[in-house]
């Protein structure tokens, strides 16, 4: 977004010292700015989130608004209202630019800050699901109801070119009539007004929106210890996402399990004497892969999360990193990851607690009798799992082998 | 996950040969590769599973004591087989297999880690042969468990001799 503002204060410029050769030009410079304004109102909706500002658009109407109301909501909708106005007027009643064969220099920076501002917009829609709710881990920025740092943002790069005045003299100059102007180009547009008193009423905050990533970034190989981070990261991600859905397959919950014990042990080999690896959780994991042990699940598992689990036992393992150096580094990273690897532990413990899908296999049904499920196959309840199981396994069902 | 709860049976306890020799005698009746190969695998991951728990059980008793833990929870090295096998059955099942878990009989806990590293070297061996009459996807998922089985020897019991 701070490059999107560079392009529109450039813009700006450009349209100050440079005429437009003639109407068509002319069109083509108010047709990149609606866009880009456009563009600007769509991204402070999804930074703000479609379900949020559906929700301040449809309580707006209320009164009397009571002192203690935060203003910024309504003054957001408000500008966006705005925002999209003047970027439909400009679409509608701007002139005719086909055909036009030079290229104002406005034009180049308009449309590379909105490119700029609509990657932008992509990047924080990859944080939400299809209802525009956020997704599980989502960054606070994203999730914090103080919008501030969101938007000023977007006010600086919408308040670059919010003036009417300076486009509408040099159209007019250019030769668009006047009538034409003064519908795409309204001289009493709120649109100055509305951008002004909303980064008053914000105050120049600072912004943590800037370090915001991708949500599901491509991993990156070239570091180990960096792919472990990312890996777990994903893994912690997904596990929740299914928490959220209610939804998660018993094979799913023992590569959870699996990677917990795999992460211990390694702390623990290399680490003999430190105490601090919590006993809990890789306790709570060695029982939920007895638990899930004799069990088999009719949905699949969740491939990402297995495909990482199963790099990242081979990332734990000696043998994969031989140099010393290498070894230090992957893990140092392990070692970090433990809040997150336990994190997603407890969510796959709580998740077996409830789970409906594991089921154990029945004998093949005879010839002559129909059996609804596939053969061999019979639904049944799932055992019950207790997280908070004291004496750690169930003997009755897992005798130690002795 | 994995069919067939594991019948443990409290047989006295035998010698490494002679538990693998009855396993043998149990899983080489079976008709096809794949079967054997998922029996394999069970046994395996049966064996690791209990490996594990039986270890998580020590430690959280060294805990309770005075004397601290020399080990954590989980600091078996049977961690690396319990996941390589758990998906090697998962695939043999989805392909298609449908049989029925071997009865485990007991060995000695000391015993243990060689029965491991025998019962996957056996699933090595079985993975090897080659089932023209079986459908692609059930042949691939059987080779899918011998690399797989390479994998958890390494890390477990080292390379393959």
């Amino acid at each position: 977004m701070t490059a999107a503002h560079e392009h529109a204060v450039r813009a700006r410029a450009e349209v100050q010292h440079a005429a437009f050769a003639g109407s068509r030009v002319a069109g083509e410079v108010l047709d990149a700015r609606g866009r880009l304004l456009d563009a600007v109102a769509h991204h402070v909706e999804v930074a703000i989130g479609p379900v949020r500002v559906a929700t301040w658009t449809a309580i707006r109407p209320v009164p009397p608004r009571t002192p203690t109301a935060d203003p910024v909501p309504q003054a957001v909708v408000s500008w966006i209202s705005t925002l999209r106005t003047a970027a439909h007027v400009s679409h509608e009643h701007v002139p005719d630019s086909s055909g036009s064969r030079d290229v104002h220099a406005a034009v180049v920076d308009l449309r590379a800050a909105r490119e700029l501002v609509r990657a932008a917009s992509d990047l924080i829609a990859t944080h939400r699901g299809l209802d525009g709710a956020l997704l599980p881990g989502a960054p606070f920025p994203l999730a914090a109801t103080d919008l501030g740092g969101l938007v000023t943002r977007a006010i600086d790069v919408a308040g670059a070119i919010a003036s009417n005045e300076p486009w509408a003299l040099r159209a007019r100059e250019a030769g668009v009539p006047r009538r034409e102007l003064d519908r795409a180009l309204p001289l009493d547009s709120p649109l100055r007004v509305h951008t002004q008193a909303l980064s008053r009423l914000l105050g120049d905050l600072a912004s943590t929106i800037d370090t915001i990533t991708v949500a599901r970034p491509a991993i990156d190989t070239t570091d180990p210890a960096i792919e472990w981070r990312l890996r777990t990261d994903r893994i912690r991600a997904r596990i929740e996402h299914h928490a959220a859905n209610g939804r998660v397959s018993a094979r799913t919950l023992h590569d959870i399990a699996s990677l917990t014990l795999v992460v211990h042990h390694v702390l623990t080999t290399n680490h003999p004497h430190d105490a601090a690896h919590a006993v809990m959780v890789p306790s709570a994991a060695a029982r939920l892969v007895a638990h899930l042990a004799p069990l088999r699940s009719a949905h699949p598992a969740d491939p990402t999360i297995r495909a990482d689990v199963l790099r990242l036992l081979d990332l734990a393992h000696p043998s994969t990193t031989p140099d010393t150096g290498d070894r230090v580094r992957i893990l140092r990273a392990i070692e970090a990851s433990v809040p997150t690897v336990d994190s997603a532990q407890l969510t796959a413990t709580r998740l077996a607690a409830t789970l409906t899908d594991a089921w154990v296999p029945a004998r093949r049904l005879p010839g002559y009798l129909r059996s609804p499920h596939p053969p061999g196959r019979a639904v049944q309840p799932a055992p019950a799992f207790s997280p908070a199981n004291s004496d750690g396994v169930d003997h009755a069902r897992h005798p130690t082998l002795t | 996950m994995n069919p067939g709860n594991p019948p443990l049976t409290s047989t006295p306890s035998v010698t490494v040969a002679g538990y693998l020799a009855a396993l043998d005698a149990q899983i080489t009746t079976r008709r096809s590769i794949s079967d054997r190969a998922w029996a394999w695998a069970f046994v395996t991951h049966a064996l690791a599973v209990a490996e594990i728990t039986d270890t998580a059980l020590q430690d959280r008793s060294e805990v309770d004591g005075t004397e601290g833990r020399a080990s954590g929870p989980g600091s078996t090295a049977a961690v690396w087989v319990s996941p390589h096998m758990s998906w090697a059955m998962d695939d043999l099942v989805d392909a298609g297999v449908r049989t029925t878990s071997p009865d485990l009989p007991s060995v000695d806990i000391s015993s243990r880690p060689d029965v491991i590293a025998g019962a996957l070297r056996r699933l090595i061996i079985t993975a090897d042969l080659t089932d023209e009459s079986a459908p692609p996807l059930l042949r691939e998922a059987v080779r899918a468990a011998g690399r797989r089985a390479v994998l958890a020897h390494e890390a477990y019991a080292g390379p393959l001799p």
